[in-house]
């Protein structure tokens, strides 16, 4: 089975920005990009449309040219990606194991950015209506013809139900925006865009009930918080965008994750409770779920995943020469030494010799050799 | 994803019109995608039912319609969401794959049409 330097699950800004990195590094990361779990690859971004605060962008670009071309980036960089759900993860064996569903890899280390998923009310009936009629995705389901110059209602009161919202407008007849409070927590430049718009009309303190319908959803019953007062509203469709629920299933007993379900990082690092794996964007992150943050995330996180990333040795073509970058609180092993104390548990990995072929042993190699350190590896005496 | 927001559309034949005639000419089975314009997961299902149509060079059909364009056809089939995969033979439906789902699936219900 190969062993990868650096396996990244996850392809959303903090996954790419991750390879990216690895990239320039020469660590030739290998990205599982996802396919059907956990959302599409490329994250929540590409179910955007247009995306106005990501700096360097002063005429907007939408979510999915945006990943389009972070993807680039990263392919430009030497990243691997494989676009492919990971199913399951051993983080006990150094080094670490990784299922795909077509595929098995082991890895050096791992960097986490599964993002999370759009969260669902699991109203009576929702089950039944699940795609046809009720979604968490107006970009992905607002084209289809059960919507056409009909009525739909959008539960939610951030930037995300507002963005549904005006994109549904482009389809529906009317849409009716449920706010479980009194005012929106949608950003002021969204609700100057909302609150003017004809079609929309805004449902203060009410919260949906049950679906109903026949073949395709058509009702929808709903209440008000204050009053208790239960209605009916006609619609054809119901859409979701009530925030998110992290996509950390896969690492339950093995990574610590808080009450909520992200994983815990040590102190303002991107460490996790076992040494090697990171975690960056979303899927730690419960505040701010930002594409500017899951990418810069990545960069100021702990002192070690820097390392992980940014440092390369430019080692001479004698094996002597590798041992001449020791700083003060790493240590550095030949290969086949580093695997050895992997083994003795205290080790957790050494050099990677990223040219094909190359042998540590020879003296003959012509010129440099570019090696790269994967990441501290005393575990006993380093606290991440 | 797939690098190119046209690869959505590039499939063998594209439009209703071309599902009709290769329903009467063809007694392939004939994998008809639902997509819609922007719709990232059918950018993501596009190479993967691409390989497959490969795979089985000349022993299954491809057929890309767009639910925008077609909306009163994706109602006959009961189409609500894209991507929908719809398996054909003839007129006849033997597979119906709503959303995004696991490769497999996709490919196991290839297999059993062939």
């Amino acid at each position: 089975m190969r062993v990868e330097n650096l396996v990244i699950i996850g392809s959303g800004p903090a996954g790419y920005t991750a390879a990216i990195y690895a990239g320039r590094a020469q660590l030739q990361p290998l990205v599982f990009e996802g396919f059907a779990a956990g959302g599409v690859p490329g994250g929540q971004l590409m179910t955007t449309t247009e995306v106005e605060n990501f700096p360097g962008f002063p005429e907007s670009i939408t979510g999915p040219k945006l990943m389009h071309r972070m993807r680039q980036q990263a392919l430009r960089w030497g990243a691997r990606c494989i676009t492919d759900d990971v199913v399951a993860v051993d983080f006990q064996p150094c080094p670490f194991q990784i299922a795909s569903a077509e595929e098995m890899v082991r890895a050096c280390a791992v960097i986490i950015c599964t993002g999370a998923t759009a969260k669902r009310l699991h109203l009576p009936g929702e089950e039944r209506f699940w795609g046809n009629g009720i979604s968490a995705c107006a970009i992905c389901d607002g084209a289809s013809p059960l919507f056409q110059d009909g009525e739909v209602a959008v539960v939610g009161g951030g930037d995300s139900a507002a963005e549904e919202a005006l994109h549904l407008t482009k389809y529906a007849r009317k849409v009716h925006l449920l706010v479980r409070r009194d005012r929106l927590r949608a950003s002021k430049t969204m609700q100057e865009r909302l609150l003017p718009c004809q079609q929309i009309q805004i449902h203060w303190q009410c919260l949906p009930l049950s679906a109903h319908g026949d073949e395709v959803l058509r009702q929808v019953r709903v209440q008000n918080v204050l009053t208790g007062n239960v209605s009916e509203l006609s619609v054809n469709g119901l859409f979701y965008a009530i925030g998110h629920t992290p996509n950390t299933q896969l690492f339950q007993g093995q990574l610590t994750l808080d009450r909520a379900g992200y994983i815990q990082t040590q102190g303002k690092s991107t460490a996790t409770n076992i040494p090697g794996v990171w975690a960056a964007g979303d899927v730690q992150d419960r505040h701010y779920r930002q594409s500017g943050d899951g990418g810069g995330n990545w960069l100021h996180g702990s002192p070690r995943s820097r390392t992980l990333v940014s440092r390369t040795t430019i080692a001479g073509n004698s094996s002597s020469s590798i041992n001449h970058d020791l700083s003060t609180n790493t240590k550095l092993f030949p290969l086949s030494q580093a695997w050895e104390r992997g083994a003795e548990g205290g080790v957790r990995a050494g050099f990677m010799v990223l040219k094909a072929g190359f042998d540590i042993t020879k003296e003959t190699e012509p010129c440099q050799i570019r090696l790269t350190r994967l990441f501290v590896l005393d575990t006993k005496e380093e606290k991440l | 994803m797939s690098d190119s927001t046209n690869k959505t559309f590039c499939a063998g034949y594209q439009g209703r019109e071309a599902l009709e005639q290769l329903q009467q000419e063809s007694a392939t089975p004939i994998v008809v995608k639902f997509v819609a314009p922007h719709c990232p997961s059918c950018e993501t299902l596009a190479p993967v039912l691409e390989q497959l149509v490969t795979d089985h060079l000349g022993k299954i059909h491809l057929v890309a319609i767009d639910l925008t364009e077609e909306p009163e056809l994706a109602m006959e089939l009961g189409v609500r969401s894209a991507p929908t995969v719809v398996l054909f033979q003839g007129t006849a439906v033997l597979e119906r794959i709503a959303g995004l789902k696991p490769k497999k699936l996709y490919s196991e219900a290839i297999q059993k049409a062939l």
